[in-house]
Formats: C-alpha cells, structure tokens, sequence
C-alpha cells in the first residue's frame, strides 16, 4: 500500500497526480486505466480541498492506494473538513452546461465516468472517498 | 503551466503548455478572458499540441467562455489536441458541440467560414 499526505493546497494536485502515477507505475496496468485513476483523483481531490477545506494549507489530506494486481485498485482519500453533501449520482447536460456558461458539476461526472464504484462515508470526524477501478 | 498567446491577422492563438488542472486553470482562465474582452470579434484557436493534461477545471474556462464568444459572432476552435485531452472532451459530450481541427491551418479556415457565415 502506498500512502501520504498533502497539505489543502490546490498547488498540490500536480504532486498529487505524480504520486498516483508512480504507484501505479509498479504495476503492469494499462495507459488508458492510470489516466482514468490519476483523473479521478485529481477531481475528487481538488473537490475536497476547495469545498470542505476551503483551500486552507493548515488542513490535510492523506491518500492512499491498495492495489491487488490483476483484480482491482482502491485509491482512498481522507480529510476531517466539511462533510460535503453530493448527489449519489450526476447526470450532465454539456450543452445547457454552454448556454448558462455553467461549470458545476463536471468534475464528479468525470468522477464517476472515470471509475466502476464511488464510496463515501463519515466516520470518527473523518469524510472518506474511495474510488475503485477493477483490473479484470 | 505556460501559456503563449500569439495573433496571426485575426486570429488569436492560445496554447497551453504543460498541464491544466484547478489550480492552474486560473491563468488559462485569464488568458481566454482577456481575448474575449479585447476582440470585437474573438476567433480564437487554442492549440492543444503541448496540453498534456486537463481536468475538469480547465474543460470549464471553455465552457465558461463559449456562448460569450459566440455571441460576439466569433468562435472557438480546437487545434491538435492530444488524444488524452481528446478523450475528456468525448467523455463530457464537448466534442459534439465545438470544432476540433487536427492542424492551426485546417482551425484558420474553419474560422474563415464562421466569418463568412455572418
């Protein structure tokens, strides 16, 4: 398991990605797979560092992969900031989204796109987010 | 993340070099927006050949600026976009919605048409 903390800095996310890539680097997982998981965490992240830790570098976030070769990849991010509240789901219509100049809401759309399962809880303070991918 | 804007006759290119995510979409924010308030007409070509990454964030400066564009009778044209920048336009539907060109040239004349066209 690969594990560390980053500090609710947006300027992070490019470290945040660079550790993603370089878990998975260990493995033998397909390009299309590793962009789709560093995108994911990218988004969800970037989500967790703005809204329910307003950008405030005193605050942290830890991640951590749990990788089973062949079967499935876990990546979970955790941070004790605002619980955030978020749909289960999020349909996007990119051509209204045009209209109103409207961006809200693509980054979880991505999210789900991105991954096979999304969880989510609060436990002792803590608001968790794993995001899983199979491997098979 | 670097941004080069450059003005060739009446078109304005803006190419991103490196990786756009939410924070440093603030500068491609910024550089899509000062085109749209300093052209009466804004016939823009973000050149895509060195974007090596995009989030979310960076898919909604366009998002942001497209309708505001196209009001001012211009547009915004895609050029050589990388197939993984490519690939979030598809997954989002964007790609259905605005041109992508596989060179600056074949963006120019798309333009030329939107100009014709009004």
């Amino acid at each position: 398991m690969s594990k560390k903390v980053f500090s609710c800095d947006l300027r992070n996310l490019s470290d945040i990605r660079a550790f993603v890539a370089e878990a998975l680097n260990q493995y033998a997982i397909r390009t299309e797979i590793r962009e789709q998981l560093i995108l994911a965490t990218d988004e969800a992240c970037a989500n967790t560092i703005i809204h329910s830790n307003h950008c405030c570098n005193e605050r942290f976030i830890e991640l951590s992969l749990n990788i089973i070769p062949e079967q499935k990849i876990a990546i979970q991010i955790t941070d004790a900031g605002k619980i955030p509240e978020l749909p289960n789901e999020v349909q996007i219509n990119i051509q209204e989204n045009i209209r109103c100049s409207k961006k809200g809401g693509m980054g979880l759309y991505l999210m789900q796109e991105m991954v096979d399962q999304i969880i989510r809880f609060h436990e002792s303070g803590k608001n968790i987010i794993i995001l899983e991918k199979r491997l098979n | 993340m670097n941004i080069k804007t450059t003005t060739e006759s009446s078109f304005v290119i803006i190419k991103p070099i490196g990786e756009v995510d939410a924070y440093s979409s603030i500068d491609l924010d910024n550089a899509v927006s000062d085109v749209v308030k300093n052209y009466e007409r804004p016939y823009i070509i973000l050149d895509g050949s060195e974007l090596t990454y995009i989030s979310s964030a960076g898919i909604g400066v366009f998002i942001t600026y497209l309708e505001p564009i196209r009001k001012k009778k211009g547009d915004l044209v895609f050029a050589n976009l990388r197939k993984e920048v490519q690939y979030i336009f598809s997954v989002l539907g964007l790609d259905k919605l605005v041109i992508i060109t596989d060179s600056i040239s074949v963006a120019k004349e798309k333009l030329n048409h939107v100009k014709e066209s009004i």
